[in-house]
């Protein structure tokens, strides 16, 4: 149980580390790149941090071996929620959830219930609840109208 | 709940640029009665103006950005909070119960550390976010005007400890209203100095970052001296400035068991907390000592085999802050604007357990004039309704303290073993719910006019 607990502990690092490798990514290739949230999504944000510094400081200990299990493994999924619904963008490109698309590649930008649709040339990307600052969705439907101004 | 608060925050953006937005309008239009928001319509057209010279005051734009600030560690500090202590009622046991309770137990030490700097440093977090609002609105230099304000909050909030270490007692809630005084009067002090030429001129030939700091140092020594003069007077009187400030609210409450002193106790609460202040703590510093002693009391006479006699307790004191949820859930019925919704899924599970926050700091209920007065008619029922069921003998009279993160349906009954108390707050719940209703659909039309003028602006 030592050992689950430990690897999950890992893992939960690792599902952070993915994050941020995919936001680093956008910033190498792109410019403008801009990490800035609304204040809903910073809380958001805030809320997954507050469960990983939990689970991450949590006692290894034989007492609570099944609760700290299923801690950390909710704040291992919370991560990857997290991850999904993560939305930055650049000048040319934008990094929705786990997928970077080039902004001029975007057809359309719909939005149903509680689900952001990106149409593009080979496939519409779903993102549930985008974690994201308002601008970002600005920029997306500018590039999918054509109307976006080069920086 | 913990999964909620990192699930919960459905923020669409998007619908901006969609069908939806005309849906919405559409749908805003029909079944909006007037006659139904007459009050809110008076307070919009009669109300309103006197008052937004009031919100417009730079202070109030500089402490609702304060506030907002210290909103990501309190977030964070709930979540600590939350896990450090279970909110089951101490008889209960078995299963997840006992596994949470054995996990805080496991690691109180750190989880406590948590909650404390989350939580209980906000209003440290509040003072850094007044002097950026101030220094932004002002256009002045934020480095040395946040280190200032620092400086000046540990100097009036803190006391040094005989073995070592600092008493940050008044860093909580307990100094929020402190530290709105301070990171607003520090920069602000510090820029009227600098605006009248309390400073050095350095030649040309120093460097621009050196200079800039030597100007500084006349206005910022001034500074220093003024808030060193202020804590040598409230030290000669044995206080401090948060200790002033809130003892100033205290004498309010000479509290006593009666429906007048609830609905008063209500209604300054609420008020306080409208103006952004821990009301709860503020009132309480007094009130609370009262209440404990109507609360032992009771329990004594339980156990003595008797009934308990003083309605208005600790326990009672709960029901007083059960409107956040039905607010929630006014909200979840009317919202139809993007803020609303959103707003609306992150506070309804924190809500459920009784955690206002991202309510009072999301809708918001600071400082919010558009349902300022169903807000106090709200927490007015929610104090007067249950006192009167318990003083004309329609449930008992709550003698049972339950934790506060216990969910308000099941905690009524835990705290009154009466199940009749279940139906009080299904009434109260159904009343304050129809009067909220009006004052969000309001509400929720000026959002939506707003989301589409900067949709169309942009």
């Amino acid at each position: 149980m030592n050992l689950l607990i430990i690897g999950l502990k890992i893992l939960l690092v690792v599902s952070w580390v993915l994050m941020v490798k995919n936001v680093l990514r956008l910033y190498h290739e792109d410019t403008g790149v801009k990490l800035r949230f609304d204040w809903l999504s910073m809380l958001n944000i805030s809320g997954t941090v507050g469960l990983t510094l939990v689970s991450l400081f949590a006692a290894i200990d034989s007492s609570v071996y099944v609760f700290t299990a299923c801690l950390v493994a909710i704040t291992i999924a919370m991560v990857w929620f997290l991850n999904v619904r993560l939305m930055i963008a650049g000048d040319h490109k934008a990094l929705l959830g786990l997928k970077l698309i080039e902004l001029k590649d975007i057809r359309s930008v719909s939005a149903k219930f509680m689900t952001l649709y990106v149409e593009t040339k080979t496939e519409t990307i779903r993102l549930y609840a985008p974690v994201t600052e308002r601008s970002v969705t600005m920029q997306l439907y500018d590039a999918s109208k054509g109307r976006r101004k080069k920086a | 709940m913990i999964i909620f608060f990192c699930f919960g925050v459905a923020k669409l953006n998007t619908a901006y640029y969609t069908a939806a937005v005309d849906e919405f309008s559409r749908k805003r239009g029909k079944g909006y009665s007037m006659k139904s928001e007459s009050i809110n319509n008076w307070v919009q057209e009669k109300l309103m103006p006197a008052i937004s010279a009031f919100t417009n005051l730079k202070f109030v734009k500089c402490m609702q950005e304060g506030v907002v600030a210290c909103m990501n560690a309190t977030m964070i500090g709930s979540i600590f909070m939350l896990l450090m202590i279970p909110p089951f009622p101490a008889t209960a046991s078995g299963g997840i119960v006992d596994a949470w309770r054995a996990f805080a137990a496991a690691n109180q030490a750190w989880l406590n550390m948590g909650y404390q700097i989350g939580l209980n440093a906000a209003g440290f977090y509040i003072v850094i976010g007044m002097v950026h609002a101030v220094c932004k609105h002002d256009n002045a230099p934020i480095v040395n005007n946040m280190v200032l304000a620092v400086f000046s909050y540990i100097c009036m909030q803190c006391a040094f400890l005989e073995g070592g270490g600092l008493d940050i007692g008044f860093w909580g809630a307990k100094g929020m209203m402190a530290a709105l005084i301070i990171g607003y009067c520090v920069p602000e002090l510090n820029i009227w100095f600098k605006k009248h030429g309390i400073k050095i001129r350095m030649p040309d030939s120093v460097p621009p970052f050196i200079s800039n700091q030597l100007e500084e140092m006349f206005s910022s020594v001034g500074t220093v001296a003024v808030v060193f003069a202020v804590k040598l007077i409230f030290a000669h009187f044995n206080t401090t400035l948060g200790a002033f400030v809130n003892g100033l609210f205290a004498p309010l409450f000479s509290a006593t068991d009666s429906l007048t002193a609830v609905l008063i106790y209500c209604i300054l609460v609420r008020i306080l907390w409208f103006f952004g202040l821990h009301g709860n703590n503020i009132a309480g510093a007094v009130v609370n000592v009262v209440l404990a002693q109507n609360f032992v009391a009771n329990a004594e006479a339980v156990a003595a085999g008797g009934k308990p006699t003083f309605i208005f307790n600790t326990a009672f004191q709960n029901w007083t802050t059960q409107g956040i949820l039905f607010i929630v859930i006014a909200v979840i019925l009317v919202a139809k604007s993007e803020q609303l919704k959103a707003v609306s899924k992150v506070s309804l599970a924190p809500a459920l357990f009784n955690i206002g926050e991202p309510t009072t700091f999301g809708l918001p209920l600071i400082l919010n004039f558009d349902i300022f007065v169903p807000y106090l008619i709200v927490f007015a029922l929610n104090g007067a309704i249950p006192f009167l069921a318990c003083k004309w003998g329609l449930m008992n009279i709550p003698y049972v303290d339950v934790p506060f993160t216990v969910p308000a349906i099941i905690k009524v009954f835990l705290q009154t073993m009466d199940f009749r108390a279940i139906l009080v707050y299904l009434v109260n719940a159904v009343l304050c719910v129809l009067i909220m209703i009006p004052a969000i659909r309001k509400y929720d039309r000026k959002l939506l006019a707003q989301e589409q003028a900067d949709a169309s602006a942009n």
